[in-house]
């Protein structure tokens, strides 16, 4: 009888492997990776339990459906399989059964997910038919080992085996189907991740791209990386990204699970029904699939595509630790680069990023008149200073002209030393680059970095978290290395040295609104805060605030993409706001600062962190 | 049929670095949508501008080097064999390029031109019709024999710049015999001349009359009554055109 036992798990199991490896051939017709895949298996352990659990457990109800379902279902299977094969005592069956029997507390925890009312970012259809595949495979397997270990007849185990195989079948048809093939597609992503920084540190930044290679970009399915591809077929579907998204709620073309799930569908022929929501509004795009055909424009979307502001909630949010945004930066590389197909806006914004180092098209000269009255020394080539700073795309925005001011006049006031680079500060790239430019990106990079290498400074620092992101984490792979600083950082530093002292400002409650490149692109949540926490009286969080924030709509080229929406992303950050009851908004960013003053009506004020620690300064 | 797409030095007015300038972009537009090969021609050395008009949709550009006059250099290139179609902007934006220099050419070659054009149509008997871009968004249907030089209108629609087109243009440097250099024309210094307040005479609203098919005889007593109002002519001159 254990013979059964063993045969039907072990066929179950060869039938699982030779499913994975159907899966592992058409995510090898993707481009290769940099690392050895097959090395990255010994990962996969710590990755699943340590770091794919610290997303999941972010929901406890979840993490414990899942520990007990996927903890019942592989160790009752991994101790009945031997035991059947070799020939057991009662206690491994007795234990087989056990865990067979949490696996099946597992299945019905997983049913209770979705009865008796489904969350709107669960998927439905195969999904509906998961608990009761899991039940059959626990319920059948535990039964035919606790009939091992108590000594029952033939027959129960026989029948119990039955049930049990049928379950077993059905989880396979569910990896065809989608709901089980996270589990055979989470191993090869997991292995394969292509950001391994991720799981020792941060690691955001994109990666350079070889302008010489052929094909730049993605257009069809087979350019992406292997290991990308299997991220794509490892969804769970389970929709927090879409409940992250600000494009999403904003009634914008872009679900991020949908966009996955496309992207999943894309490398089939005949993909699977997706049951999930689609991109609110985005016309049904029904082309056919397949590795060598088009992505864009055939089931995907454009406006999908540029609907997406580069946030990274997404990304922060995907318990299978899936890229969103190098996917999309990948395919608009593709439209961009080899197509010109970008919106009119963002074409404008390249050409002018192109011929005049300026997304706005301005006079590069013209980018220090806001601190015209404040005498602020530029440096010369050669020349040397202690901070240098880069003054970013803000400084055009007579509005940001506020914020570089009281910059400036509190660096004055802790007495140090400080340049800009004058009119030979090009844009840093940030736009182009999200927009999928990378050459406009790499000749403006290699223009800025040659600026910065001419001279000496101790440090940079900017009140730009975009331009922050760029010089600190994307420069390197081009040769330019800076300790880079972001202002909260510098004015966190001056107030706890003392070099400035602050008194703290009665007023309205202060909510602060982090943006996505200082929290989440470089995880500096803190010092914006401690500043807060000195210069104002009561500060308040808003729902969604520091890893978890919201974005102001303003990043990834979105305001000049000038997607369609129903409404608009800063109009519901600012409804954030009012909801927790801030009088002001404290902005650390001049994409923040302008979308979010672009709110109408009466609304909480919109200072910097800058202008409020200035209001706070006192003479030391 | 066969185009060619004059390029300038192309040089960003705001920023001083190389730029396809507007009007050559629409120009191109305009070679593309004619169909058949479209190759660009510059005097000069290449440089990224030229680099950057194969990124607008040129597969080949031939920098002409020789010294002298860029018409005559052009004139002599073009008139062996002849293309079909010879495009241009209709401004140049830097260093020594001329908005003038497709009226030049076409002067030298003996080709008609037409400026300020918004589309092409299709060929008929050596005639292609064309569209032409007038004020306040007003078209005018022209035909023009072909051989010919058209200026693009600025606003003509813009072909997108595709990095990957940008990269494979081929940029082929063709030495030519130098052309006789540019006559200099020395200017002449002479003190400043207060010049006739035209606006102001004129007032506002300008008036005017209008003639459906004058007689030459009529039109030219109204024209020279009209700018003896304005204060342009004096009262004695013309007094023999009129007789």
């Amino acid at each position: 009888m254990g013979a059964l036992i063993a045969a039907e798990i072990g066929g179950i199991a060869l039938a699982a492997l030779a499913g994975w490896l159907v899966l592992l051939a058409r995510w090898l017709k993707g481009r290769p990776a940099a690392g050895s895949w097959l090395a990255g298996l010994r990962h996969v352990p710590r990755r699943y339990l340590v770091d794919v659990h610290h997303v999941v457990a972010r929901r406890p109800a979840a993490a414990r459906m899942h520990a007990l379902a996927a903890g019942g279902v592989l160790s009752g299977a991994v101790m009945a399989l031997p035991a059947g094969l070799l020939g057991a005592g009662r206690i491994v069956w007795a234990l087989a059964a056990l865990a067979f029997g949490i696996g099946g507390i597992g299945a019905l925890l997983v049913w209770r997910r979705r009865v008796p009312r489904s969350p709107p970012g669960l998927s439905g259809g195969a999904f509906l038919w998961l608990p009761a595949a899991l039940a059959a495979w626990c319920v059948g397997n535990g039964l035919a080992a606790l009939f091992m270990a108590v000594g029952a007849p033939a027959l129960p185990v026989v029948l119990a085996v039955l049930l049990g195989g049928a379950g077993g079948v059905g989880l396979l048809r569910l990896v065809a189907l989608g709901p089980m093939r996270h589990a055979l597609a989470g191993v090869a992503w997991l292995a394969g991740h292509t950001r391994p920084g991720r799981f020792t540190g941060r690691d955001t930044a994109l990666r350079p791209l070889d302008l010489v290679a052929p094909r730049l970009g993605v257009l069809v399915p087979a350019d992406f990386l292997a290991p990308e591809l299997a991220g794509f077929d490892a969804c769970i579907q389970c929709g927090r990204c879409e409940e992250a998204c600000p494009a999403f709620a904003a009634g914008q073309r872009l679900n991020p699970k949908a966009l996955i799930q496309t992207l999943s569908a894309a490398m089939r022929v005949a993909p699977a029904a997706y049951a999930g929501r689609p991109a609110p509004g985005a016309p049904v795009m029904d082309g056919k699939g397949g590795m060598a055909r088009p992505i864009v424009g055939n089931v995907l979307h454009r406006d999908s595509l540029w609907a997406c502001t580069t946030c990274r909630a997404c990304v922060e949010e995907c318990p299978m630790l899936i890229e969103h945004v190098d996917a999309v930066v990948a395919l608009r590389r593709g439209q961009t680069l080899m197509l010109g197909a970008v919106r009119d806006g963002a074409a404008q914004a390249l050409q002018a990023s192109r011929e005049r180092a300026e997304p706005g098209g301005r006079d590069l000269a013209a980018r220090g008149d806001v601190l015209a009255t404040l005498d602020v020394p530029v440096l010369p080539p050669g020349g040397e200073t202690g901070i240098l700073l880069w003054l970013g795309e803000g400084a055009f925005d007579a509005r940001y002209g506020r914020t570089l001011r009281a910059l400036v006049t509190l660096m004055r006031q802790a007495g140090l030393r400080f340049a800009t680079l004058g009119a030979d500060e090009v844009d840093c790239g940030d736009l182009a680059r999200r927009l999928g430019d990378e050459a406009t990106f790499q000749a403006l990079a290699a223009e800025a970095i040659g600026a910065l290498k001419a001279r000496r400074f101790a440090k940079i620092v900017t009140a730009d978290p975009h331009a922050l992101h760029v010089l600190r984490n994307e420069y390197p792979a081009l040769g330019g290395q800076w300790t880079v600083q972001h202002h909260t950082g510098l004015l966190d530093e001056l107030v706890r040295d003392g070099r400035l002292r602050l008194e703290r400002r009665q007023g309205g409650s202060v909510a602060y609104h982090d943006p996505c490149y200082l929290g989440r692109y470089n995880g500096e949540i803190d010092a914006p805060r401690r500043l807060l926490d000195a210069a104002c009286g009561g500060r308040v969080e808003m729902a969604r605030h520091g890893m978890k924030a919201m974005c102001c709509g303003g990043g990834g080229g979105g305001p000049a993409s000038d997607i369609d929406a129903v409404t608009r992303i800063p109009d519901l950050r600012m409804e954030q706001a009012r909801a927790a009851g801030a009088g002001v908004v404290a902005v650390a960013c001049p994409g923040c600062t302008a979308m979010l003053e672009g709110v109408t009506g009466p609304r909480p004020e919109v200072r910097d962190v800058a202008e409020l620690v200035l209001a706070a300064v006192v003479a030391s | 049929m066969r185009g060619v797409v004059l390029l300038s030095g192309g040089i960003d007015p705001v920023s001083g670095r190389p730029a396809v300038p507007r009007g050559e972009v629409a120009a191109i537009g305009l070679a593309l949508s004619a169909g058949g090969a479209v190759g660009g021609l510059h005097v000069g050395e290449g440089s990224v501008a030229q680099r950057q008009a194969g990124g607008y949709g040129l597969e080949r550009v031939d920098c002409l080097r020789g010294g002298g006059d860029a018409v005559a250099i052009l004139a002599a290139h073009l008139s062996a064999p002849p293309p079909d179609l010879v495009l241009a902007g209709s401004r140049a934006c830097g260093g020594e390029d001329s908005g003038m220099l497709p009226y030049l050419l076409a002067e030298r070659l003996g080709w008609p031109l037409l400026a300020g054009v918004m589309a092409i149509g299709a060929v008929a008997d050596g005639w292609l019709s064309v569209t032409i871009g007038l004020p306040l968004g007003a078209r005018q249907e022209a035909r023009i024999r072909l051989p010919c030089i058209l200026c693009a209108h600025d606003a003509a629609p813009a072909p997108p710049f595709v990095f990957d087109r940008a990269r494979r243009v081929v940029v082929r440097t063709v030495d030519v015999s130098d052309a006789p250099p540019v006559p200099v024309v020395e200017g002449v210094e002479r003190p400043y001349r207060a010049r006739p307040r035209l606006i102001g005479s004129a007032g506002p609203g300008g008036g005017g009359t209008v003639l459906e098919n004058p007689e030459p005889a009529e039109a030219a007593r109204v024209l020279l009554a009209h700018l003896r109002a304005l204060g342009m002519l004096g009262s004695s001159e013309g007094a023999s055109i009129d007789a």
